[in-house]
């Protein structure tokens, strides 16, 4: 009898087991190319808006979540400021980020926006208004992914990422140093 | 006897409609029912069986003394409740969660033909923490098992033989009583 006991307990453990070890689902992506650039921000130049566009196709846009991936890279310049990285997108309420750059390699930081951000989008990248003097260069970084939970992503899903990205006002390298 | 506990545990009503619950909804009331009750149902069922699973296993590896067993459960039932917090409060941990379970799965995954460990799926969500209420419920599961099974073990026992006898070498200070169900 004890033998049979154990061997059912021994059964009743592995299927426990099994079954809290299946209890979430295996994701998979596709990953859009990121887009990337450079922007300037100063007293005179306070705000750049970047416009990115997230399309997926219907059966990836029916089957998984988007996560899109703003990261907006600070080098700091000789000032205590705050960005306010922002992604609006057309369906979703803005999501809010304060970046606190810290000296001397200046701050890195991310803004994600799950699901409701396919379609058109804005970083906008802001110099703070109280700060009168020095510069801030951003090298900002925009990917996506669609995940699904399950172990194939759908036959033909599609995800494109693209932005129209205005060139930064001054050369980084040339015109922008430290301490300059 | 090595695995008296866990035979115990296997056969309480509990415990098996709590199983029974994890496996049914996971794979099929979440997909044909997705939403709140069925989201909450898995951490109900799961904060259930997981602590009593870890008992079971440990008690079939190597009996659980009598006079550990009290610290031995509060330890396990604290970690599920510490781990299950912080995956539902800090997304730090909740991805070493996703990416742990991902790997633990993968040999599973790979027998039917997967190529690569991924991370599983998990949203941290704070509501989830309503779940560790079922604790107590594991908890009281666990205390039944235990003194039962230390009946067991007294019947077996030849010199055993009159009331008051059995009654003090069934719970000689062993630490666990119904008022630790707290």
């Amino acid at each position: 009898l004890e033998r049979k006991q154990r061997i059912i307990a021994i059964v009743v453990v592995l299927v426990a087991a099994a079954a809290s070890l299946a209890d979430q689902p295996a994701e998979s992506s596709i990953v859009a190319p990121s887009v990337s650039g450079t922007a300037i921000l100063s007293p005179d130049q306070p705000e750049v808006r970047i416009p990115f566009v997230v399309e997926a196709s219907d059966d990836a846009a029916a089957a998984g979540d988007l996560n899109l991936r703003v990261v907006p890279s600070v080098v700091w310049e000789g000032v205590d400021l705050e960005f306010e990285p922002r992604v609006a997108g057309v369906l979703v309420e803005t999501p809010r980020a304060v970046f606190r750059p810290q000296p001397p390699y200046g701050h890195y930081g991310a803004v994600e926006c799950r699901n409701a951000c396919l379609g058109s989008n804005e970083l906008v990248l802001r110099w703070p208004a109280h700060v009168k003097q020095g510069h801030a260069t951003v090298d900002w970084d925009i990917s996506a992914r669609f995940v699904f939970y399950v172990d194939d992503p759908p036959k033909g899903s599609e995800l494109t990422l693209t932005a129209d990205a205005p060139p930064p006002a001054l050369d980084p390298v040339a015109e922008i140093g430290p301490g300059s | 006897m090595r695995g008296r506990i866990a035979y115990r545990i296997a056969s309480n009503p509990y415990f098996v409609a709590a199983l029974a619950v994890l496996i049914l909804n996971d794979h099929v009331l979440k997909a044909a029912y997705p939403g709140w009750v069925t989201g909450k149902a898995s951490d109900f069922a799961g904060l259930i069986v997981f602590p009593l699973m870890i008992l079971s296993a440990i008690d079939l590896l190597t009996p659980i003394p009598a006079r550990r067993a009290r610290m031995l459960a509060i330890a396990v039932f604290a970690a599920t409740g510490v781990v299950f917090a912080a995956i539902q409060l800090h997304q730090g941990s909740a991805d070493v969660y996703r990416v742990v379970l991902g790997y633990l799965q993968f040999p599973f995954r790979a027998a039917i033909g997967a190529t690569r460990a991924v991370a599983v799926r998990h949203t941290a969500d704070p509501s989830d923490l309503l779940g560790l209420a079922a604790l107590g419920l594991s908890w009281m599961v666990f205390v039944g098992a235990f003194k039962s099974s230390s009946r067991d073990q007294v019947e077996t026992t030849p010199a055993a033989t009159d009331g008051a006898t059995t009654i003090e070498r069934a719970y000689p200070q062993h630490g666990v009583s119904a008022g630790d169900s707290r």
